[in-house]
């Protein structure tokens, strides 16, 4: 039997359970309509909130940088993949956010895993929403910390945890969404500017 | 990742999904920035996103028999989450429904995707808006939905 028959079985299992998933070809650019499989259909199904994927100004934007910099930086950005794009970028981020600077990373999970996983380690206690994305939840996993979860936007049991279990460790992180990206709730984040100053941090 | 000098010298210095991997692509980069700048100029986007939100939600909780808001106890099969942004979410008792309604929107047109568990608790419609979506593409939306049956 080949070494990698598990890997038949493990897709049978995803199978059984009905958890199975595969990709569906989508056509053209991300637009209200859209032609998924060959079916003309109204897109009710896209992050692009703002309808600035198909822009053409970000189109233009985009070939523009391609013909002075080409298509890949060749490199990490603390070795050779810097470019005067990448600090505008900050520069604008931080300007629109009103922070000192900004770091842009390649997606939103790799700075949700690279961030958290900066903050705190082995040491540390991770306070976290049992609602949060997939990308905070694996970041905090990986941290080592000892990680908590509280009820959705729960500010009681959150606290309530806070008080039990902080003072057994040296940092804490509570790490929550912003915009819960599944149910499109927020989170109640003044409240949180509440907790004692010695009890904050945020993400 | 926005924040204070320190903090953003000291990601440079420690976040390993930032450090060993190659830098953004300048494509990629030049599009976020063409983006930022567009949407620090106005607010036209968001308030044409906003518009098409509550066009949606006071469309769904008074056009559409079947639903009812979350923490209303009648005995409806489409429950409307509460939500603040342009997610909408119709909650519907189990996956098996939850695909069939799914597979009925689409033969009438629609891609509103089936959400089921592991990655969410209950299973539900999730419907997201962009600001270009025109107010007549949410009333189809709406009358589609009148015509789910589970
Ligand atoms: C709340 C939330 N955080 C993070 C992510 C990951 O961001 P990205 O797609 O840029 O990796 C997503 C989805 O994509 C999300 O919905």
């Amino acid at each position: 039997m080949s070494p990698y028959g598990w890997i038949d079985q493990a897709l049978e299992t995803v199978h059984r359970a009905d958890w199975y998933r595969s990709v569906r070809e989508i056509a053209g650019p991300s637009a209200p309509w859209i032609e998924l499989e060959g079916q003309r259909l109204l897109n009710f199904a896209s992050n692009d909130y703002l309808g600035l994927a198909g822009d053409p100004r970000l189109a233009e934007a985009a070939i523009t940088a391609i013909q002075t910099w080409g298509t890949g930086t060749g490199g990490s950005r603390l070795v050779s993949g810097h470019r005067p794009i990448h600090q505008q970028l900050e520069r604008a981020i931080a300007t629109w956010k009103q922070t000192a600077a900004a770091l842009v990373f390649s997606s939103g999970y790799l700075a949700n895993l690279g961030t958290i996983n900066a903050l705190v380690g082995g040491r540390d206690l991770i306070l976290a929403d049992v609602y949060n994305h997939a990308s905070l939840k694996q970041g905090a996993r990986l941290t080592g910390a000892k990680l908590l979860e509280y009820r959705h936007k729960n500010m009681v049991d959150l606290r309530a945890q806070l008080a039990r279990h902080r003072g057994e460790y040296r940092r804490c992180l509570l790490l929550t969404d912003g915009v819960f990206s599944m149910d499109g709730d927020l989170c109640p984040l003044p409240s949180w500017w509440a907790l004692p100053p010695n009890m904050r941090r945020c993400s | 990742m926005a924040g204070s000098a320190a903090l953003i010298d000291y990601l440079r210095n420690r976040a390993s999904s930032w450090i060993y991997t190659t830098g953004l692509s300048p494509a990629d980069t030049a599009a976020a920035l063409a983006a930022v700048q567009i949407i620090e100029k106005g607010q036209a986007l968001r308030s044409q996103l906003w518009q098409g939100i509550n066009q949606l939600k006071t469309a769904v909780l008074t056009e559409i028999p079947q639903v009812s808001e979350a923490s209303s106890d009648c005995d409806r099969p489409l429950r409307l989450l509460p939500s603040d942004a342009a997610i909408l979410c119709l909650q519907l008792p189990n996956p098996g429904a939850v695909l069939q309604a799914s597979q009925q929107l689409q033969q009438q047109g629609m891609f509103v995707p089936a959400i089921r568990p592991p990655t969410v608790p209950t299973s539900r419609l999730r419907i997201s808006l962009m600001a270009s979506h025109q107010p007549e593409q949410i009333a189809a939306l709406v009358r589609a939905l009148c015509q789910i049956q589970i």
